[in-house]
C-alpha cells in the first residue's frame, strides 16, 4: 500500500474514504448543493485529475439548492457542471410520497407506506445513479461520486452499501462499460462527515456556499426536519455551522 | 423471466414504443394476467418521431390501457457528447448497432419498475418487447442482464419485495412475437404500430427496422397489417 497523507490516517478505518490506489482519469459528482456532497467535492478533487458534477432538478428542487450546487462547481473549480431536469420523472414515481409534492412538511415526519418512509421514491436513487452514469459515460469518465452516507440508511434501502456493487454490475452488462461508485461517506455519521469536511478544506472553502433547509431560506429557517439534521451534526461535531454563524459575511449564491 | 406468478396487487407496468415488439408484449400481459390491473408507460427520449408516440397512444387507447408519456432529459444527457453523429460516423462504428442507444434499456426498466412501485404494494413489474434478434445487438435486450437488474432493483426496495422483469419474447425471434400476435388474433392491432427509424410510411423503406420488420413477417409466414391498409387505399 502507498503512504497515505495525514488525512488519510486519521480516516482510513472507514471503508470507502481513502483509496488504496489513487485512481486516473476523472470522476463525475452527483451534486445536491448539501454539505455531503460538497464535502465529495472536496474529496473527489484529491483523488481525481478533473471533476465532473451533475445536479438533478426535480418536483421538491428550490431554486437555492440549485444555486447553491451551481456555486460550490464555481468555487470548486470542476471541470463541468450539468443541471439536469428531471421532474416529470418525479411526478410519475410520486405518487406514494409526499415531499416530492412539496410545501406539507408534516407529513416527511411519519410513516409512509409500509415500512419506508413517506419521503422515499421508489427507484429514484437508483435513477440518480443511472443518469449519473450516463453523463459520466458521456464525459468519458468511469468514477460516480455519491454523498449517500449513515444517516440514509434508516429509510432509504438504496442507499444502503449492498446495492452499489449489483447496479455496477447491471451496468457493465447492459452497456458493457466499467464504471465505480464511490460513496465516501457512506459508514460516516454526520458529526463524522463535518470533521472529514474540514480535514478536506471542504468546510473552509464550500460549506458557507451550501444549503440545506426543506423551506427554502437562508440563513436557515432552524425548525425543518433538514435544518434540525443540520444542526445537530454541527453539534455533535462541535464546529460552528458557517451559515448561522457568519451572519452579514455569509456569501451571496450565484444566480441561475 | 416468463409468465411468472405475481401477486394481484402488483400493477405490471408495460414498456409501450409504438412499436410491433412492445404491441407484442402488451398483449401478452393483458393475457397472461388477466385480473391485473396493468398500465402502459411511454418514454420520450428525444429520438423518437412524434408519431411513435402517437402510435402507442392509439393502442393503448384500442386495448383500454391507462398510458402515460413522461419526458427524459435524454438528447441533453448523452447526445450532446455522442449521440448525434452523422450517419457515416455511425456506419463506420462497428461497436454496436447504428441504432444503439446507450443506457435506454437500464433507463426505461428503473423508469418502469419505479413507475409499477408507486402503482402497486409490495412490489413492481415492467414487461417489455425485447426479442433474440436483439441480443447481439444491444447488451441491454440480453437475459442475463435482464435478470440482473431485477435482482438489482430488488435489492434497491430492501430486499424483500417482489420484483420482476418480464420480457416475453426475450428467448425468441421477432417472428415468434407476430406469431404470438397472430395466434391470439390480435395481429390487427399491428397496423397502428410505428417501426420505421426515418419517420416514414414506405412499405420498401430500406431502414435497419423497416428490414427487421419485413423478415420477420416474412419469417412468421403473414402479412403486414401496416401495409395490407395502404395497398387497400391505392387501390380504393
Amino acid at each position: 500500500m502507498r503512504r497515505l497523507d495525514d488525512w488519510e490516517v486519521r480516516w482510513h478505518k472507514y471503508p470507502g474514504v481513502v483509496l488504496p490506489e489513487i485512481p486516473r482519469g476523472s470522476a463525475v459528482v452527483v451534486l445536491s448543493g448539501g454539505q455531503d456532497t460538497a464535502t465529495c467535492v472536496m474529496w473527489a478533487k484529491r483523488y481525481f485529475r478533473k471533476v465532473y458534477a451533475v445536479t438533478f432538478k426535480y418536483g421538491q428542487t428550490l431554486d437555492l439548492e440549485l444555486r447553491a450546487a451551481k456555486t460550490i462547481a464555481r468555487i470548486g473549480e470542476l471541470a463541468g457542471h450539468e443541471i439536469i431536469d428531471i421532474s416529470e420523472v418525479s411526478r410519475l414515481l410520486s405518487r406514494t410520497t409526499s415531499l416530492v409534492r412539496a410545501s406539507n412538511l408534516d407529513i416527511a415526519w411519519q410513516g409512509g407506506r409500509g415500512v419506508l418512509p413517506t419521503t422515499f421514491v421508489p427507484g429514484r436513487n437508483l435513477l440518480f445513479l443511472v443518469l449519473g452514469a450516463m453523463y459520466a459515460y458521456s464525459v468519458d469518465s468511469h468514477h460516480l461520486v455519491i454523498g449517500v452516507n449513515f444517516a440514509d440508511w434508516v429509510g432509504y434501502p438504496d442507499c444502503r452499501p449492498d446495492v452499489f456493487p449489483p447496479l455496477e454490475e447491471s451496468l457493465r452488462q447492459g452497456m458493457e462499460w466499467e464504471v465505480k461508485i464511490h460513496a465516501p461517506l457512506l459508514y460516516l455519521d454526520k458529526a463524522r462527515i463535518n470533521w472529514l469536511a474540514d480535514d478536506l478544506q471542504a468546510y473552509q472553502i464550500l460549506y458557507p456556499y451550501t444549503h440545506t433547509c426543506y423551506r427554502g431560506e437562508r440563513p436557515p429557517c432552524g425548525t425543518c426536519p433538514a435544518c434540525i439534521t443540520r444542526e445537530w451534526g454541527f453539534k455533535l461535531s462541535g464546529l460552528p455551522d458557517p451559515l448561522t454563524t457568519m451572519g452579514d459575511q455569509l456569501p451571496e449564491l450565484d444566480p441561475l | 423471466m416468463n409468465s411468472v406468478r405475481i401477486p394481484e396487487s402488483i400493477t405490471p407496468v408495460v414498456l409501450v414504443s409504438g412499436g410491433l415488439d412492445s404491441l407484442a408484449a402488451l398483449v401478452w400481459t393483458l393475457n397472461t394476467y388477466p385480473n391485473h390491473r396493468v398500465h402502459a408507460l411511454t418514454v420520450d427520449y428525444g429520438q423518437t418521431h412524434a408519431v411513435e408516440i402517437e402510435s402507442a397512444k392509439t393502442i393503448c387507447e384500442k386495448l383500454g390501457i391507462p398510458h402515460r408519456t413522461i419526458a427524459l432529459p435524454y438528447t441533453s444527457l448523452v447526445n450532446r457528447n455522442l449521440g448525434i453523429r452523422s450517419e457515416v460516423e455511425q456506419w463506420e462504428d462497428t461497436t454496436w448497432s447504428t441504432s444503439f442507444v446507450p443506457f435506454r434499456n437500464i433507463l426505461l426498466l428503473t423508469l418502469g419498475l419505479g413507475y409499477s412501485y408507486s402503482l402497486s404494494v409490495g412490489g413492481a413489474a415492467v414487461a417489455f418487447g425485447g426479442h433474440r434478434d436483439d441480443h447481439s445487438a444491444f447488451p441491454d435486450c440480453r437475459p442475463a442482464f435482464l435478470t440482473h437488474l431485477e435482482s438489482t432493483f430488488r435489492i434497491s426496495l430492501g430486499g424483500n419485495m417482489e420484483v420482476h422483469v418480464l420480457a416475453p419474447f426475450v428467448l425468441v425471434e421477432k417472428a415468434g412475437a407476430i406469431h404470438y400476435l397472430a395466434a391470439v388474433d390480435a395481429l390487427d392491432l399491428a397496423k397502428y404500430t410505428h417501426t420505421c427509424y426515418l419517420g416514414i410510411r414506405d412499405p420498401k423503406c430500406d431502414c435497419e427496422s423497416c428490414v427487421g420488420r419485413r423478415l420477420a413477417f416474412e419469417r412468421a409466414g403473414v402479412r403486414d397489417p401496416l401495409w395490407e391498409e395502404v395497398s387497400d387505399e391505392t387501390i380504393g
